[in-house]
């Protein structure tokens, strides 16, 4: 359970998903499991090849051994065997009176009870040898003893011997070599199934006369033991000796399923000596075999050893190398996994990152704990991520701020306008009073100017309410056709008398081609242009000259205003429009907030431009598309 | 004969001080507080002119007009109609059949009404 959900972990640490990590993963694996793959194959056929090389030789170097070996101990027989008739004086003495006891039919019972004793006693002695002959120079056995009749009565034969020769120098006179049977010392034979072999010896007298032959059997079943050629040492190469027609002569392997009679099925009996063959042998397995002359005779010794047994090694190292291929991949798979995963989590965490930001969330971080560029990009998104997160906060701070000031702003208006009308209705009478008043009190000089003061501090008042409540409680614009020079005409006859007294010269520029007429709410427009005018003479206390001009171009038609007074220093720009901001001592400070409230109802706008020093100006832009030009 | 006018404000002081100065310039002046009282007023004693706020409470000073307008009586046909009103415009009239006013803003004070109402009662040019 909680190896489980350790693995599950793991898992999600190390996410093999996506192109990425997918290419990375093929890459590892073409980059280091294919040079693998391929310099395994290669090393197999090469290893193949030279190990067929050596089992060559091996099995050449084993033939030609065992092929002077076995030439050799049929040798050292056949020359203990012509010892045996040399050496021996009883034989040369003793055939010539068996044989002419055996031609005259004589019983000499007890030459050849002596014969048969002395063979009895060298068979003894000989006992890789099955069976002892001595028969006369005119080849009628006269006396034989058998390993398993040793010790029994001696039984004279007529038989003649079928294949005892004279005995050959073998080794000195090749012209035996290829010639008939009866020529050779040694002979294999095949009776009833039964192989055996057999050698030879002449017997001779001291003159040299031959006077018999000693002869000797020798069976398969004995033949390990007469050619001294121990199983174990041809382990798994399986040895054959045929004859000069390919009749198994001696075999390593005495259980071989194998017939005598006939010729070994390997194409190595034709083979020229000493090559090499690939084939499958009589027992249906792929062998490697060689073959080999036995020096001395017409034999030939064939070595065979089964291609399992030769290559088996080189099979298991290939089984081994492919095991620890296939665990090699796996652990490579392992480390591409965990190394593709450190590189592409962090990709994927910040990818996820980013798409929750992008979906709103705001403090979105990512952990990456590393010293490369990933941790370092990482960072910078956390930096940003925060950064982003702060600027968000601002906005909002600043729009609920910004939504708490025209919260404020509108009960301001609320208030202001509730005031307003508290206060005009007994201004309105008081002023009517005073009305009555000033007319009552005409021939009292002093009280009239009284009066008049009273009266235009009144005005002040109800002027001021009457700013109060044009800010607080805008109304809809009524919007006619209107010349914007016409505007400019009436707006300059208003605000004459105090440009006058200010001393100001109001300066008007027109384009010379007529402008195209506006849909506006004249009274308003007026009033937002002479609030801008008169702020504009009141800015110029030493005199100095108000310009206002009417521009068209395209679909953009201006009406600006431009003093030459001291201008507003640029920090407090942005302050100007604000209700309530003013720098005179006198007014409400709602001027510009009105004009520009009535410039933005008409959906223009107003722009200023000042040059502290120099002057400012006031620009109202409407867009004609916007403020729906007259059609005309 | 003394040329009558009857003053409709809610305003003691503007009512008070305009009956005053109608009266100086030698008037028969009448004064009430609403519409309401004046029309009650009105079926009994014609007048020449009505002089009367707009914003009054219940029936404003235009409604009254287009009520004199209405009862018909031959008393009030050729009355004339001076709106002397605290607001700086013409409130806008919904009927254009109505007979002619005069509109005087407040501000204007008692020496604009004063030119107004003899202008139109023709009294001293």
């Amino acid at each position: 359970m909680n190896a489980a959900r350790g693995l599950r972990s793991v898992w999600r640490r190390f996410p093999i998903r996506g192109g990425l990590s997918r290419r990375i993963l093929v890459w590892f694996l073409a980059l280091s499991l294919a040079p693998l793959f391929v310099s395994n194959a290669v090393g197999y056929v090469v290893s193949r090849r030279i190990l067929k090389d050596q089992v060559r030789r091996y099995l050449n170097a084993l033939s030609e051994v065992e092929a002077r070996h076995v030439a050799s101990e049929i040798e050292r027989h056949q020359l203990y065997l012509s010892a045996v008739a040399a050496g021996n004086n009883f034989l040369f003495t003793t055939v010539p009176l068996a044989s002419a006891a055996m031609r005259e039919g004589r019983n000499r019972d007890s030459t050849l009870n002596a014969l048969h004793e002395h063979l009895d006693r060298k068979l003894a002695e000989l006992h890789p040898l099955t069976e002892l002959f001595v028969a006369d120079t005119g080849e009628l056995i006269i006396a034989a003893t058998r390993h398993d009749r040793i010790g029994s009565s001696y039984i004279p034969s007529t038989e003649r011997l079928p294949t005892v020769k004279e005995p050959a120098d073998v080794e000195s006179d090749p012209s035996h070599h290829g010639g008939a049977d009866e020529e050779a010392g040694t002979h294999a034979h095949a009776l009833a199934g039964n192989a055996f072999h057999e050698l030879s010896s002449p017997i001779v007298d001291g003159d040299g006369r031959r006077v018999g032959t000693l002869a000797a059997t020798v069976l398969f079943d004995r033949l390990q033991a007469f050619l001294r050629m121990p199983p174990h040492l041809a382990g798994d190469v399986h040895s054959f000796i045929v004859d000069e027609r390919g009749r198994p002569v001696v075999i390593s392997h005495l259980h071989t399923p194998i017939d005598f009679s006939q010729p070994l099925p390997s194409p190595l009996i034709e083979a020229p000596v000493g090559s090499v063959l690939q084939y499958v042998n009589y027992e249906g397995v792929e062998v490697l075999g060689t073959a080999v002359t036995v020096p001395g005779y017409d034999w030939r010794y064939i070595a065979e050893v089964s291609v399992a047994s030769a290559f088996g090694e080189l099979r298991d190292l290939a089984l081994l190398a492919g095991g620890l291929q296939a665990i090699f991949a796996l652990v490579l798979v392992a480390v591409v996994w965990l190394v593709a995963g450190s590189i592409v989590a962090p990709v994927d965490q910040l990818v996820t990152a980013a798409e929750r930001i992008r979906g709103g969330e705001l403090g979105v971080e990512v952990r990456i704990e590393r010293d490369d560029e990933i941790g370092h990009l990482g960072r910078t998104f956390n930096q940003m991520s925060a950064e982003l997160q702060r600027s968000a906060h601002r906005i909002e701070e600043l729009h609920e701020q910004e939504m708490r000031r025209a919260a404020q702003l509108a009960s301001v208006g609320e208030l202001a306008s509730g005031i307003a009308h508290e206060i005009k209705n007994p201004l309105v009478g008081a002023a009517s009073g005073l009305d009555l008043v000033a007319r009552r009190i005409t021939d009292d000089p002093g009280a009239a100017s009284i009066v008049e003061q009273v009266r235009f501090q009144l005005r002040r008042i109800e002027s001021a309410i009457r700013d109060l409540l044009s800010y607080a409680r805008p109304s809809d614009p009524r919007r006619a056709r209107v010349d914007p020079t016409q505007l400019l005409d009436r707006v300059l006859q208003l605000i004459r008398p105090q440009a006058e007294t200010a001393g100001v010269r109001l300066e008007k520029v027109v384009p010379a081609e007529p402008v195209p007429k506006l849909r506006l709410d004249p009274e308003q427009m007026t009033q937002a242009l002479v609030n801008l005018a008169l702020n504009g003479i009141q800015a110029m206390r030493d005199g100095g000259i108000l310009t206002l001009a009417v521009r068209s171009t395209g679909d953009v038609a201006r009406i600006s205003i431009t003093d030459t007074g001291p201008g507003i220093a640029p920090e407090e720009i942005e302050r100007i429009f604000r209700p309530f901001f003013t720098t005179k001592h006198e007014g409400t400070g709602l001027g510009l907030a009105i004009s520009r409230g009535i410039v933005e109802r008409h959906g223009g706008r107003l722009e200023v431009d000042s040059t502290p020093g120099q002057g400012s100006t006031f620009t109202l832009v409407f867009e004609l598309t916007r403020t729906e030009p007259a059609r005309v | 004969m003394k040329k009558r006018i009857l003053v409709v404000e809610d305003n003691r002081l503007v009512r008070g001080s305009v009956t005053a100065t109608l009266k100086d310039a030698g008037y028969e002046v009448w004064s009430v507080e609403t519409a309401e009282s004046a029309l009650e007023l009105l079926l009994e004693l014609p007048v020449d002119l009505i002089v009367t706020d707009y914003r009054l409470p219940g029936m404003d000073g235009v409604s009254l007009l287009a009520r004199l307008q209405t009862l018909g009586s031959t008393s009030t046909e050729t009355t004339r109609m001076v709106i002397y009103s605290a607001a700086q415009k013409p409130v806008p009239q919904p009927d254009s059949s109505l007979p002619e006013t005069t509109w005087i803003p407040k501000s204007a004070g008692h020496t604009a009404l004063l030119r107004a109402i003899r202008g139109i009662l023709g009294e001293w040019g």
